[in-house]
């Protein structure tokens, strides 16, 4: 059994320095993909980062390894996003097309996450998922809770999207 | 560039900056804080039986001397006592 294994398994018995462990080896990606969420907000992302680790503590015993331990942390983060997105009204979570026409000036020169800002957030996680953080399609269906069909509509509307707003913008 | 390309980019690596540390703390503060509720509550939930206990006749022999602690101002600090035994020896024998 490798150390990670062997952490998760020792961490659902309550062994707090395996829980440690575990934050320190999954806590860089993890908060990547929640800054990347959050629009930037690095404060907030930290603060779902923490909420997702004690979430996933309170719940090991229910991780069943049929997907990965990354995977099913992904999980726990993006329902956490998504409670808080519609507890605060960070963003709405659909029809951000006007918003961007509103937010996107002309004149503005966009970089990837200021572009992968202005899409909606089930696009920028699906793409974020995907790509960046590599995890198969049938993977990221299970960790957005989508069905596979809808999250390649995801990904390739917020590819079009984007390739759009970075050839309109482009510095 | 292409799209794709760009997006294969790994996330920029995040330095842990203490964030293992705070999320553990967290952790254990949730933890002691659920104890202490627990225990509270355990502790509150044996107070009538030791209030009853002194009207009981038990049939107990105890030693002539012992009587003196018989008294409300020694058994309820004794029974705190125990319950603070019970709560530092606690992570011994329970999670809980």
């Amino acid at each position: 059994m490798n150390d990670a294994a062997s952490a998760e398994r020792r961490a659902a018995t309550g062994d707090v320095a395996a829980f440690g462990f575990l934050v320190r080896q999954h806590q860089s990606p993890l908060r990547g993909y929640l800054r990347r969420l959050t629009r930037g907000n690095h404060a907030l992302a930290d603060d779902l980062a923490q909420e997702t680790f004690l979430e996933a503590h309170r719940k090991l015993a229910q991780f069943t390894g049929k997907g990965s331990f990354s995977g099913w942390l992904y999980a726990i983060a993006w329902s956490r996003f998504l409670m808080e997105t519609r507890k605060r009204k960070l963003e709405p979570l659909d029809d951000m097309d006007e918003r961007i026409a509103q937010e996107c000036d002309p004149g503005l020169k966009l970089n990837l996450e200021k572009a992968l800002a202005l899409l909606r957030p089930p696009q920028r996680s699906a793409l974020t998922l995907c790509f960046a953080l590599g995890i198969p399609h049938e993977e990221a269906a299970e960790v957005m809770k989508v069905p596979l069909g809808s999250l390649k509509s995801h990904i390739a509307r917020g590819r079009e999207k984007l390739k759009t707003l970075l050839k309109d913008h482009a510095p | 560039m292409s799209i794709d390309d760009l997006l294969n980019q790994p996330l920029a690596s995040v330095r842990d900056d203490d964030f293992a540390v705070g999320a553990v703390r967290r952790l254990y503060t949730g933890q002691q804080s659920m104890r202490f509720i627990i225990w509270g509550l355990l502790a509150a939930a044996f107070m009538p039986v030791l209030a009853i206990l002194s009207f009981v006749d038990t049939g107990i022999r105890l030693p002539a001397g012992s009587m003196q602690f018989l008294n409300s101002q020694m058994s309820y600090p004794l029974g705190f006592l125990v319950l603070l035994l019970l709560w530092v020896w606690k992570p011994h024998f329970s999670r809980l």
